[in-house]
């Protein structure tokens, strides 16, 4: 079981000295997806560390909140991020990359920023395998779906080919949005007793294990995991009109919070 | 002031733009309708306008038709006065009845975003009154099912009541099928109804009102509507 949440046993180690004691069923799945490669970067986190994060204009910096925004002046922002969802398309290319767009998508407007524009960073195998093509058609019309659906420009891109990709695309999706720096919605839930409303589209079927799942190595067995790459559902997305949940029209709302893919943990149990 | 009320359905992706072309461009009086509002009182213009409304499920424009709002478009409709479709739109009017006809697929199987040239093929309307006929327009499609079908009667009566307003052509006004972007019968890529006061069309006019976007051809139709209706 501790392996099936994707858990080395060195980690498990370190969870059982940091409760002094076993973890229950839902600890473990909290610390699977916590401590996924997909939401801890513990793989990445090295070199993702060499990268700047100071500058003269940020008003949110990276790994603050599910987005981070830079003062463009007369009262604006931009707000804009980039993630990758390699997992989910190399099993399921479609519904995988038009999810990957809408998990970005989310990560900018539940900073309250108006999306204006997408981008995204592809990498594919050799190009004259027929499993290469299919995933980057498959990719291409995901991405090219939930953009056109949810109203959103694809502005621009990069691909390119290496067989070293084979077998495991990568597929990175960027967002960029607009707000009025008076008007940023922090993601850090605060109080005990207030409600919780959870709002969305279905799940994969993989629940909210979705972050342990896209972080597992692919083998032949992966496509058997089709099942639990979510169906995107852009035309529900845009049915949750923002301005509802806004601090700014419901004074009630303490914070929004982008509750995809181990956020719902993160944001109510803390990191 | 001409008044002007953009409905919008939910997946409407176009509205916003329309509203603003409408408003801070052209100077109409533009509020927003919600699908669920049965009232259109005092609005000169109805423009229903792109996007994915209900996600295109079951057939583009297909749910839409039944929202709360089409009774009152289509008494809007009955009283002579102008309602514009553009792209889903114009497919929402096509199911709602208001336009004959149906659209399918693009031929090329493709969504087609691109800039196309229009050539005006009737002038005997309020939408391009105030333009000569033959003029050509450069405005942005972006659809994946544009492709109009009608059947050989309906083609006949649209053809004699020299109702196809708008035609997918080339530069200098060919309609060759090679500049057809998505199969559509005769290259129509906009018609009107017998009342010549609903036009459909799949070309987005109000991505073509500003220099900024690349083209001000789609100006010239909200110019004409407004001399129009004076």
């Amino acid at each position: 079981m501790i392996a099936a949440h994707g858990i080395t046993d060195a980690e498990y180690k370190k969870i059982v000295q940091i409760l002094g004691r076993d973890p229950n069923f839902t600890e473990l799945g909290i610390f699977s997806v916590m401590w996924s490669e997909h939401c801890s970067y513990k793989n990445s986190k090295p070199v993702l560390k060499t990268f700047p994060t100071e500058g003269p204009n940020l008003l949110v910096r990276a790994g603050e909140e599910n987005a981070g925004i830079v003062d463009i002046g007369d009262g604006l922002a931009v707000c804009f991020k980039i993630e990758s969802h390699n997992h989910p398309s190399a099993i399921e290319p479609f519904q995988g990359a038009a999810t990957g767009v809408g998990g970005i998508l989310r990560d900018i407007f539940t900073m309250g920023a108006r999306p204006v524009l997408l981008m995204n960073s592809l990498r594919f195998g050799n190009l004259d395998t027929p499993n290469v093509k299919r995933l980057l058609r498959g990719v291409v019309s995901g991405i090219a779906h939930y953009g056109n659906c949810i109203g959103v420009p694809t502005l621009g891109g990069e691909v390119y080919f290496d067989e070293s990709y084979e077998g495991n695309p990568l597929v990175n999706a960027m967002a960029l949005g607009i707000i009025k720096t008076d008007e940023i919605v922090k993601g850090k839930a605060s109080g005990i007793g207030n409600p919780v409303y959870y709002v969305g589209a279905a799940t994969g079927r993989d629940g909210l294990g979705g972050a342990a799942f896209a972080s597992k190595e692919l083998s032949e067995e992966s496509h058997e995991d089709r099942p639990a790459v979510q169906v995107g559902d852009p035309v529900r997305v845009t049915f949750n009109p923002l301005p509802v949940l806004s601090r700014a029209t419901v004074p009630e709302v303490s914070f929004i919070a982008q509750c995809a893919t181990g956020k719902f943990c993160r944001t109510l149990v803390g990191s | 002031m001409l008044k002007a009320s953009v409905v919008v359905f939910p997946g409407s992706n176009c509205d916003t733009d329309c509203y603003h072309a409408l408003k801070d461009v052209m100077g109409m009086d533009v509020s927003y309708v919600w699908h669920k509002e049965r009232e259109l009182a005092g609005c000169d213009l109805v423009v229903i306008p792109g996007g994915f409304s209900y996600g295109d499920y079951l057939r583009t424009g297909a749910v839409a038709r039944f929202s709360p709002v089409m009774e009152s478009v289509r008494k809007h409709a009955a009283q002579g006065r102008p309602v514009i479709g553009i792209c889903n739109g114009f497919q929402i009017l096509l199911e709602a009845g208001l336009l004959p006809g149906a659209m399918l697929r693009n031929r090329g199987m493709n969504f087609v975003c691109k800039h196309v040239w229009l050539r005006v093929d009737d002038t005997n309307n309020l939408f391009t009154g105030s333009l000569d006929e033959g003029s050509l327009l450069n405005i942005p499609i972006a659809h994946g099912e544009g492709n109009y079908y009608c059947d050989a009667d309906t083609l006949k009566r649209l053809q004699n009541e020299s109702r196809i307003v708008f035609r997918y052509s080339s530069e200098e006004g060919s309609t060759l099928e090679e500049f057809n972007p998505n199969g559509s019968v005769e290259n129509i890529a906009g018609i009107l109804n017998e009342q010549r006061n609903v036009l459909g069309m799949m070309p987005h006019p109000e991505r073509a009102t500003e220099d900024l976007l690349g083209s001000r051809d789609g100006r010239r139709i909200w110019e004409s509507i407004l001399a129009q209706t004076r």
